[in-house]
């Protein structure tokens, strides 16, 4: 019996995994945007390898600071003479990593509180959406402001803040998935081989409502960079010397009629990271949404 | 439907207390108090002592929010420890700029992503659909501050189209703020009329009036629009809900004094009754918004009213 | 094809931002022409005036209460509004009636005030000495004024228009202190008939219409102030707008007379502007750091020294000032009795600072925490680059106002980068240095300032006062327990045709009499 189920499982997913895959590759704008994020994550990782954080992001050179583009320092320099195209590649980093951790704390929260309200439904579940309710309806911007200011700012309590704002979102998308599979047959032959109610959660309900919830982390990784900067522009954001982004676009504000660059540079980067997350995740929605290609088909 | 509707109302009251309380508890562990704020730069220890006291901040967390919670329950929200004003006053005041701004927000952002979702739809797969979604991308995609400043920069500067700020020049001083804070929505509010347009226009009536010779602009304008605008609607009024929250960096670069303003102001002096009374109105006000929403839903759909009145049942 | 028009919108940008950059080009020269000709274009034909003056300001008043009004944005209104016993010309550093006509000192430490007879409160009622007793006894439980008031052992009227006020001990700054618009007179009949907005009732020359909370404050002339003849505006539009670059182009559009603190970046927008004036003051404001000397590596002197060695002011001014400021040796505003730097002191020494870390027991370098307020993290950052070179990781703690007050009460951190505005006694430094009073942030403790201080303020002979003040200045040079780094540049920009501003200790601008020709 176990045998039997695991082996179907595999199967289908593999062919639905195929099937996605081959929708995916043929949108055009989810590739581009793959592809900008695969080199996003590139630069970041290998940040370390091709820059001297020490002498080549954060050490200043006042004497050639606000410098025009040219080919020396292609996006010119900052009021502290720092080059802005170091910076800006370097900052990947910061950015990157602020979107993928905030999503992941509020993945993780969200996950387990949905899926534990879905499967157990009763008291559990109507305490878990009303705190989600309570939570949900604070306006998102407030409450990254309110956790900023009682945890203090630092790119940890930054990543917090932005993640807590994403957490209801999870909770609800993974209850509702949780709903749709709960009474499935293989639960039922999960149940009777004696796993145990984590196990079933984590090994077989789980997975099988994951496509909502990557379609999710696609989009959230792309707010939480807007939020980020954002909170930057408040005055929040994460602390300095570090190349974030949302700090360099908010830090280069008052020279933006002087020297644009300080601001055009940080603010297309992040324009078209956050374009391409979107169009991946806008992408991966409807290679996932297999209503959608019959539509198409009829 | 009565019933559902009072107990969606009867929901509210778990929720603001909830709210009230996260409020009120993280303004408590946030560094620094109202005191440390109003105190001049060279108080005492003894001078920062009674300014406390006369704040009534030397009480302890929890006999501070059952006094706040006496005062809600008569709808008292309490008196700003920095104005000395009261904060139900305070806030009306601001209440109308943020309408303003939200309602013309979302003329901006629906004025928009109907037309980009429609054309997506109609060319469903081809450039013209992509060009349209990458287009109601832009708005989210850039950093609404930055967006804020060009805009000023170039419009308000530039060419003088429009004021920089504030709200003394009528419909005009909507403009450049609607912009800002509009075209963050349109991406949303694009797609679901996108996938909406789709569903409708593959229903079998349509293919019956174009088999009859209608021609395809009629059949988008006069059949399709009409029944896909249901979930636009209701996409559109969750987004109002998101705006009503104030638009905080909009409201700052534009120096719009609306309800974010209010509050990101008042977090930084630590002003919690302010602080707590703003974010229980906007919760407030926000799902009287969502659950209007869901009602005109069940109205123009009767399938949905029907649900709606079984749960009452 | 959606990279094409992602490229397109690309161009747009860069050719939008390169005109932007183009034009910056022959800016800076203009500058120091126009800096200071604010007097011109007031035409003497006394013609014209614009009716309704709005000023825009870049931090928001808290309240028009006078007592409660402690910010300087909160003064900027409140001095409008209200008016206090005595007037300061800062131009002349001469005191000047204000509710007072006259006063005299009739002991060594009691001063007998003449009130103008026939002013008029707001609401109608007179001024009378009753209402001195009564502000003051107000003002006794408030915790911004408490401590000048709490300095009076006596306050009698003598008659309906005369005040005797008694101090507990000799002061000889006193009735410069009760210049502040802290110190206000109000009307006990407002207050008492309404205890929460009576303090927005004064005597001064404009009445308050609304007060919007971080929004905007509205005021119209008083006909029946004393002076109100003078007053050359009707109305007054006080406008918060938080973020620089639209308050500069708010000014630019006209759509306000006077843009208070312009970004220091963007001042040659309005030099360069023929329709417009830019202005520039000297501020009594003073950036530094100061050390918790109670903290272990704080009462480390031979480290505090270091410090001081390593850090280069001319890039901090570069940097965070925009180049206009002066470097500060002492903690103590320019034109304030007193006020020396004639000393050595530790300047800009990177082989001196190395040593320095040497003897203090530092050779290998360590990690400190710095805390500072968000608005001031540029100059930060520069230090933190700056002490990287003698070894020393400055970790820094970024923080709103309020925490940042209550941060530094609890002594908490080790170096903290602050700045403070003086008035006009010498109670400014007095309250930084002398152990255990309200703003010496370091927690420095010295028995011989602390005796210089005491003994300074009781005497009145000025070369005597200035020795004293010297020798404190010397000491604090040599155990650095702040380091001084410079003075800020006040700019502000306003309308041609705009005038008659004038300027009061503690960076408030008073504009009862400013007025634009049309």
């Amino acid at each position: 019996m176990k045998t039997v189920v695991a082996t179907e499982k595999v199967r289908k997913k593999r062919t639905r995994f195929g099937e996605v895959m081959h929708r995916l590759s043929k949108n055009k704008g989810a590739m581009a945007g793959l592809a900008i994020i695969a080199i996003l994550v590139l630069i970041a990782v290998f940040a370390d390898v091709l820059f001297d954080y020490e002498n080549q992001v954060i050490a200043m050179n006042i004497s050639d600071r606000l410098q025009g583009p040219s080919w020396e320092h292609p996006f010119g320099t900052d009021e502290k003479g720092r080059d802005m195209f170091i910076r800006i590649l370097y900052g990947s980093r910061y950015s990157l990593a602020i979107g993928a951790v905030a999503v992941l704390i509020a993945l993780a929260a969200g996950m387990v509180l949905g899926a534990v309200a879905g499967y157990y439904g009763g008291a559990i579940e109507e305490i878990i959406m009303r705190v989600t309710d309570i939570f949900a309806s604070v306006p998102y911007m407030l409450m990254a402001i309110v956790v900023i200011s009682v945890l203090g700012s630092s790119t940890l309590n930054l990543m917090i803040a932005v993640g807590v704002t994403s957490i209801p979102a999870f909770v609800r998308i993974t209850r509702a998935s949780v709903l749709t599979v709960r009474n499935q047959e293989y639960l039922e032959a999960a149940k009777a081989i004696g796993r145990t109610n984590k196990a079933i959660i984590l090994f077989h309900i789980l997975p099988n409502c994951l496509s909502p919830i990557i379609v999710q982390v696609t989009l959230r990784i792309a707010s939480a960079i807007i939020s980020a900067s954002g909170l930057s522009f408040l005055g929040l954001g994460v602390p300095k010397p570090s190349p974030e982004w949302g700090s360099l676009l908010s830090a280069g504000r008052g020279f933006i009629r002087d020297s644009g660059y300080l601001t055009l540079f940080p603010g297309l980067v992040i324009m078209i990271t956050v374009m391409a997350f979107n169009l991946l995740g806008d992408g991966l929605r409807d290679a996932l949404d297999p209503k959608l290609k019959e539509r198409k088909g009829g | 439907m009565y019933r559902y509707t009072l107990k969606r109302l009867l929901m509210i009251i778990p929720v603001i207390i909830g709210v009230s309380l996260i409020i009120f508890v993280a303004m408590d562990l946030a560094p620094g108090n109202a005191v440390d704020y109003l105190a001049p730069e060279d108080a005492t220890e003894e001078d920062l002592k009674l300014l406390e006291q006369q704040l009534g901040l030397d009480q302890p967390l929890l006999i501070r929010y059952v006094k706040y919670m006496g005062g809600l329950v008569q709808g008292d929200l309490g008196v700003s420890y920095i104005s000395n004003q009261d904060v139900m006053g305070t806030y009306m005041d601001r209440l109308p700029n943020t309408i303003a701004l939200a309602a013309a927000s979302i003329v901006v952002a629906v004025g928009l992503s109907i037309p980009l979702g429609i054309i997506s739809a109609v060319h469903n797969g081809s450039i013209r659909d992509n060009l349209a979604m990458v287009f109601a991308l832009l708005g989210l995609s850039m950093p609404n501050f930055w967006v804020g400043l060009l805009l000023i920069i170039y419009l308000s500067n530039g060419l003088g189209w429009f004021p920089s700020g504030g709200f003394n020049d009528g419909l005009l001083s909507l403009v450049l703020p609607a912009i800002t804070a509009g075209t963050g929505f349109m991406a949303v509010i694009t797609r679901t009329t996108r996938s909406s347009m789709l569903d409708v226009l593959n229903q079998d009536y349509l293919r019956t009036a174009r088999a009859k010779g209608v021609n395809e602009k009629t059949v988008v304008k006069k059949h399709a629009l009409k029944n896909a605008l249901i979930p636009i609607i209701t996409i559109s009024g969750t987004q109002l809900g998101a705006l009503l929250g104030g638009s905080v960096l909009t409201e700052t670069v534009f120096s719009w004094p609306g309800v974010g303003r209010l509050i990101i102001d008042s977090v930084n002096s630590r002003d919690t009754p302010m602080v707590t009374g703003s974010i229980i109105m906007t919760t407030i006000i926000i799902s009287l918004l969502l659950l209007a929403v869901d009602l005109l839903y069940a109205v123009v759909d009767p399938r949905l009213r029907s649900r709606y009145g079984a749960k009452g049942r | 094809m959606k990279k094409g028009i992602a490229m397109l919108l690309c161009l747009l940008m860069i050719t939008g931002s390169l005109t932007a950059c183009s034009s910056s080009e022959p800016k800076e020269t203009t500058q120091a022409a126009t800096v200071g000709a604010e007097t011109t274009g007031t035409a003497e034909t006394g013609g014209a005036y614009k009716d309704t003056l709005i000023v825009g300001m870049s931090a928001a008043p808290q309240t028009a209460d006078a007592q409660a009004a402690t910010n300087v944005p909160g003064k900027i209104i409140t001095k409008m509004i209200h008016m206090s016993l005595i007037f300061l010309n800062t131009e002349t550093g001469e005191l000047q009636p204000g509710v007072a006509e006259s006063w005299e000192q009739t002991g060594e430490a009691t001063y007998v005030f003449h009130l103008r007879q026939g002013m008029k409160f707001h609401n109608g009622e007179d001024v009378k000495a009753s209402d001195v007793l009564y502000t003051f006894a107000r003002g006794a439980d408030n915790a911004g004024t408490k401590s000048v008031l709490g300095q009076i052992s006596e306050l009698k009227a003598l008659d309906e228009y005369t005040v005797e006020l008694s101090l507990k001990e000799v002061d000889v700054d006193y009735p410069t202190k009760i210049v502040d618009p802290l110190y206000s007179i109000l009307s006990e009949k407002a207050c008492t008939e309404d205890p929460e907005n009576g303090g927005t009732i004064g005597c001064g020359p404009y009445v308050l219409d609304d007060f919007v909370l971080n929004d905007y404050v509205t005021m119209h002339k008083f006909e029946e102030y004393w002076d109100a003849e003078n007053l050359k505006t009707n109305q007054f539009r006080f406008r918060y707008i938080p973020e620089n670059s639209a308050r500069l182009i708010a000014l630019q559009n006209k759509e306000i007379d006077v843009c208070m603190n312009p970004a220091t970046v963007e001042v040659s927008y309005i030099a360069d502007d023929p329709s417009l004036v830019l202005n520039q003051m000297n501020s009594s404001r003073v950036f530094y750091l100061s050390f918790n000397t109670g903290s272990e590596i704080g009462q480390n002197q031979a480290l505090r020294q270091a410090v001081a060695c390593a850090v280069n002011k001319e890039d901090i001014i570069t940097v965070a000032a925009e180049g206009a400021g002066a470097p500060a040796k002492t903690l103590w505003s320019q034109g304030l009795l007193g006020f020396y730097d004639g000393f050595e002191g530790f300047s800009y020494d990177l082989e001196k600072a190395k040593a320095l870390m040497a003897e203090a027991g530092y050779a290998d370098g360590l990690t400190m925490e710095i805390a500072c307020d968000s608005a001031n993290i540029s100059a930060v950052e520069v230090i933190q680059s700056q002490l990287r070179e003698i070894g020393i990781e400055l970790t820094i703690n970024e923080m709103d106002s309020a925490g940042l007050t209550s941060y530094i009460g609890q002594k908490s951190t080790t170096l903290l980068y602050n700045a403070r505005s003086y008035g006009a006694t010498v109670e400014g430094p007095r309250k930084v240095f002398v152990t255990g009073l309200a703003s010496n942030d370091a927690f420095y403790s010295n028995p011989r300032v602390d005796e210089l201080f005491a003994a300074g303020g009781l005497i009145t002979d000025v070369a005597e006062r200035e020795a004293m003040y010297k020798e404190v200045q010397e000491i604090l040079a040599e155990e650095v327990p702040y380091i001084p780094l410079y003075y800020g540049v006040t700019y502000w920009g306003n309308v041609q045709g705009f005038d008659g501003m004038m300027t009061q200790s503690g960076g408030i601008f008073f504009y009862a009499y400013s007025y634009v020709t049309e």
